[in-house]
């Protein structure tokens, strides 16, 4: 049986057959429309067989989370604001009393603590660490997650190379784009990164837009309707033909094949059990981290999820905790710990972990001073960012910062540094070309950076 | 009242309200566009002539309306319109249109959207950007309704006074700018100048030809500017010098073709900067002006990117842009010239289609490009074509917006209205196929221009099929393309109504075959109307 005439059981073989032959004779093209040069051929794939060059999920925490308060912690100093911090599991290696469940996978894991940045701003904070530039007038830079997924994809897939979970587009929407990379590599979104979504079914908002048929359609009439617009595009493509006409067709064809696939099981979190929904934590971050496995899974190469908010933070905006810092940084770790352990776990069971490699940063850290409201301001010149997984020589510190958290005082790590030590953690080549929009080649990663290759594995 | 009746005063109006716009009495004289369109035609059939181009036919007059009226009034015609301007036989009707749409609200519209996604790309990306964009739109519109000279505009926002708590108009710029005077100054740099000065903010790029020093001295004339996006705003006149990239060094205010400034007088710093921006002497700001109005139309400039005037990047027709500048200048700086002269030319008025290989080198204009619609514009013709009117989402009402707007908006920002090279993406053709908006307008329970079509007892089969693509291509179908779908309609009555649910097989015994027959009709319509509205012809200005 093919792949389409399982999507309509409804359907007698005999009554298929009918229906095709019909249309051909009405039409002429319908046969082709199915076959045909650009509606794709629905062979079952994928989800039993993945092919994974690598993969790589990008943690993102949305408004620039306290260092301090999480991997850079300064218990003995009054900056530390009262915070302990705890044994991991690598003697002498401690982390913020905010995350207990990761400090049990510091052997898996890299802590970068001496990053430095220039941009304490969060459009051009989160722009220059989502794609490695300073925003440049009309240079379009593309999003890591879409360099690095056009390095990986596997071109044969059903899934986008690139998704996107409930990113919050707010500080700066072409941070998240495929830049002069072009639409092809634009992240598939899903969630809408709202700033308060955390409730009893978060799993609801975790589906891509528009990807089922309206209830008055069914398989059947879209076909037809294909058909239809197979033969509006073949007259129209034949004498317009150019970049225009193919990225609709290749877009459409993307679509319907993604449409078509049992690869958006993926999206199906309801098959997973209560027990480990309940570990990730019932929060979209969680979902979005188990959803985040099961794309990997399925081969999609690079997913981010963003952790925009917690229950209970009011009207302050992700990590962006100019106020009552340590409150909503405890409330925001509450999400972050069980989401994040436990996905290390679930890939590390299913022997994915090796394979993946798993970030986690912000657009930059916070002050180390308390201010006057309780809060941490922006702070980008000493911060911490962490690569764990795949690729990464676990249970390592790179740099350090001055005991009262003001400076780094050994190994300044920037943004490109940063991005290409991931290049080599994902075994991607940070000086591949690509062909700007201004018609000039830029690397995936400026030749100047310097990756921290102690922490290669 | 009926929808179809509802529909027929909509498009009845709109179609008067253009037909009866009188012409204006302040208009250029027609000789002098119908003598630059010609040497438009002599310098583009110079370079075919080097290039070994064999140049597309004419367009056909649903063609030329079409694309006309997506590049003036920013949307498709309306379906009377269409019908009247293909039955015109006024050997004029070409000018003639183009003058109607010069008057109309959607050219204040859609070129003060389309200047304000150039002045402000911000607002496409950033929220508290987006905020301002309204208020500087505005301004916009109002220089547009005033046809307000090009040159005269660029001093308004150039020299514009700052301070306070203004947020309306001009100031909006800045703010959007974040009040710095370096973003601004390399904004106003790539709109008036076509010069990019960005990539010297940080550091001598060698391929350009700006250094840092240039950069900076340059900003210096924006020095005075003071605040951020929503707070207070000051602004010392007076001030010459910004030190270099928060170094000790401190830059003087200089132009970038390295003479400085006269500040005899009492001399605002922007008056002067102004004053030689705009001056019909500077070399950059007519042919910057004019190759961007040249970009509107035919999706690349002359010189392209449009705001990449550099020595490594010459002008394909570098004489053909001395002369648009030269008559854009002789012309005061008027906009609706430029436009009547560049719709007038044999030039634009070739079809898209191609005929030759040689036509593929869209540079050449050997063929009117394919180009890409702005989410705005894509949002209007999808509206026009479908006479859906969205109020319906409570959320974007309080924002503003329609619901469709604010969809196809999100989904379509990576568009640009002179981007040749638009890609789509899967989730716009996912919204496309299945969203809410689609589905409604497709269907004859909601749709108005379906249920319109559907119920005219004046039109047979090929007259519905024929009104379907009036309202979504603005042509006629093709003998081939009629056929096709009239036995396609006629296939699907036949056919018996499929996943009857118990209920309606249930009527369906008591049905008459005439009604059942008419259900299945109805949904074959509403699948060609489905896939009109899906299509790249559709989708794109061509």
């Amino acid at each position: 049986m093919t792949r389409r005439q399982k999507l309509r059981p409804q359907q007698s073989a005999a009554r298929h057959v009918s229906r095709r032959t019909l249309l051909q004779a009405t039409l002429g093209c319908a046969a082709s429309a199915i076959s045909s040069n650009w509606f794709p051929a629905f062979a079952a794939e994928t989800a039993d067989k993945p092919r994974r060059p690598g993969a790589c999920i990008l943690l993102w925490m949305s408004g620039g989370p306290s260092q301090i308060d999480t991997f850079d912690p300064k218990p003995e100093h009054k900056n530390g604001g009262g915070r302990l911090s705890i044994e991991t599991t690598v003697p002498g290696i401690q982390i913020s009393e905010n995350l207990p469940q990761v400090a049990k996978w510091m052997k898996r894991m890299a802590i970068v603590r001496s990053m430095s940045t220039k941009e304490g701003d969060h459009s051009r904070g989160t722009y220059v660490m989502r794609t490695g530039y300073r925003p440049q007038g009309p240079i379009q830079y593309p999003a890591i997650g879409a360099l690095y997924s056009k390095e990986l994809t596997n071109k044969d897939a059903d899934l986008p190379g690139y998704v996107s979970i409930s990113p919050f587009r707010g500080f700066n929407a072409s941070a998240y784009g495929p830049g002069f990379l072009g639409p092809r590599y634009a992240p598939l979104v899903v969630g809408n990164g709202g700033i308060v979504r955390v409730n009893g079914q978060p799993t609801s908002s975790l589906k891509v837009e528009n990807l089922n048929l309206p209830g008055t359609v069914d398989v059947a009439r879209h076909d037809d309707r294909l058909s239809i617009l197979s033969g509006l595009e073949d007259d129209f493509s034949g004498s317009r033909p150019g970049n225009a006409v193919d990225g609709h067709r290749t877009a459409y064809k993307n679509a319907i094949r993604m449409m078509r696939s049992e690869s958006i099981a993926a999206f199906e979190l309801d098959s997973e059990p209560d027990a480990l929904k309940q570990k990730y934590g019932l929060t979209e971050f969680g979902m979005g981290c188990l959803l985040a496995r099961r794309l990997v899974e399925r081969g999609v190469p690079f997913i981010e999820v963003s952790l925009n908010n917690a229950a209970g933070n009011g009207g302050s905006f992700g990590w962006d905790t100019h106020q009552e810092n340590l409150g909503r940084v405890a409330s925001l770790c509450q999400v972050l710990d069980p989401a994040w352990a436990t996905l290390m776990e679930d890939l590390d069971q299913r022997g994915l972990l090796d394979s993946t490699t798993i970030i986690w940063m912000g657009e930059f850290g916070r002050t180390p001073r308390i201010n006057s409201n309780a809060g941490r301001d922006h702070f980008p010149a000493a911060w911490s960012s962490v690569l764990a997984g795949g690729g990464v020589k676990g249970g390592s510190i790179v740099g350090q910062t001055s005991p009262d958290g003001m400076k780094v005082v050994d190994r300044p790590v920037n943004a490109q540094d940063f991005l290409g030590t991931i290049c080599g953690c994902l075994g991607i080549d940070s000086q591949a070309e690509n062909i700007s929009n201004v018609g000039r080649p830029i690397s995936v990663v400026d030749p100047e950076a310097k990756p921290i290759q102690e922490v290669i594995a | 009242m009926s929808i179809r009746h509802l529909l027929w005063i909509i498009v009845t109006t709109t179609s008067m309200s253009l037909t009866a716009a009188p012409l204006r009495a302040d208009e250029a004289p027609s000789d002098d566009v119908a003598q630059l369109a010609a040497t438009i035609d002599r310098h583009i059939a110079a370079a075919w002539e080097t290039q070994g181009v064999v140049p597309a036919p004419q367009a056909d007059d649903a063609e030329f309306l079409r694309r006309t009226y997506l590049n003036i009034a920013g949307r498709i015609p309306p379906v009377s319109e269409v019908r009247e301007f293909l039955a015109d036989t006024d050997p004029n009707k070409r000018r003639q249109l183009v003058d109607r749409l010069l008057d109309h609200p959607g050219y204040v519209n859609h070129f003060a959207h389309t200047w304000r996604m150039l002045m402000i790309p911000e607002a496409d990306v950033d929220q508290q950007a987006q905020v301002l964009a309204p208020s500087f739109e505005g301004w916009l519109r109002d220089k547009f309704i005033d046809n307000t000279a090009y040159d005269e505009m660029a001093r308004e926002l150039i020299a514009c006074r700052i301070s306070g708590n203004e947020r309306e108009g001009a100031v909006a710029y800045y703010r959007a700018k974040e009040v710095k005077p370096e973003s601004v100054s390399s904004s106003i740099s790539r709109l008036f100048l076509g010069v990019q000065l960005d990539c010297a903010q940080c550091h001598n790029h060698p391929f350009a030809k700006w250094q840092q020093e240039e950069f900076w001295g340059f900003t210096a004339f924006f020095a005075g500017i003071e605040g951020d996006r929503f707070g207070s705003l000051s602004d010392d006149a007076t001030s010459r010098e910004i030190s270099l990239d928060g170094s000790q060094t401190l830059v003087q205010a200089r132009f970038i073709d390295e003479t400085s400034p006269d500040w005899s007088g009492e001399a605002r710093t922007r008056d002067v900067l102004a004053d030689w921006i705009t001056s019909k002497e500077n070399p950059y700001f007519a042919r910057t002006g004019a190759n961007r109005i040249w970009a509107h139309f035919f999706g690349v400039g002359l010189v392209d990117p449009p705001d990449g005037f550099d020595e490594s990047n010459p002008s394909t027709h570098p004489e053909l842009l001395d002369d648009l500048a030269r008559s854009f200048a002789t012309h005061d700086f008027d906009f609706k010239f430029l436009i009547r002269a560049i719709t007038a030319s044999k030039t634009y008025q070739l079809s898209s289609r191609r005929t030759d290989d040689s036509q593929d080198q869209q540079r050449w204009i050997g063929r009117m490009p394919v180009k890409g619609m702005s989410p705005r514009q894509l949002a209007d013709c999808l509206i026009q074509a479908t006479g859906g009117f969205e109020t319906s989402n409570p959320r974007n009402q309080l924002l503003g917006g329609r619901q469709v707007d604010t969809q196809i908006q999100a989904l379509f920002e990576n568009q640009r209205d002179s981007n040749v090279d638009p890609q789509s993406t899967i989730l716009q053709a996912l919204a496309l196929m299945n969203c809410q908006f689609i589905t409604q307008q497709t269907e004859s329970a909601s749709s108005n221009t379906l249920s319109a079509i559907l119920q005219s007892p004046f039109l047979d089969m090929d007259g519905k099929i024929e009104t379907l693509y009036l309202t979504t291509l603005s042509r006629q179908p093709r003998e081939a393309e009629l056929s096709r779908l009239r036995t396609y309609v006629e296939t699907k009555a036949e056919e018996p109504a499929p996943r009857l649910s118990f209920v309606e097989a249930a009527r369906s015994l008591i049905q008459p075959a005439a009604a059942k027959n008419n259900a299945n009709k109805e949904k074959a319509l509403a699948d060609i109307f489905w896939a009109l509205l899906n299509s790249s012809e559709f989708i794109f200005n061509h």
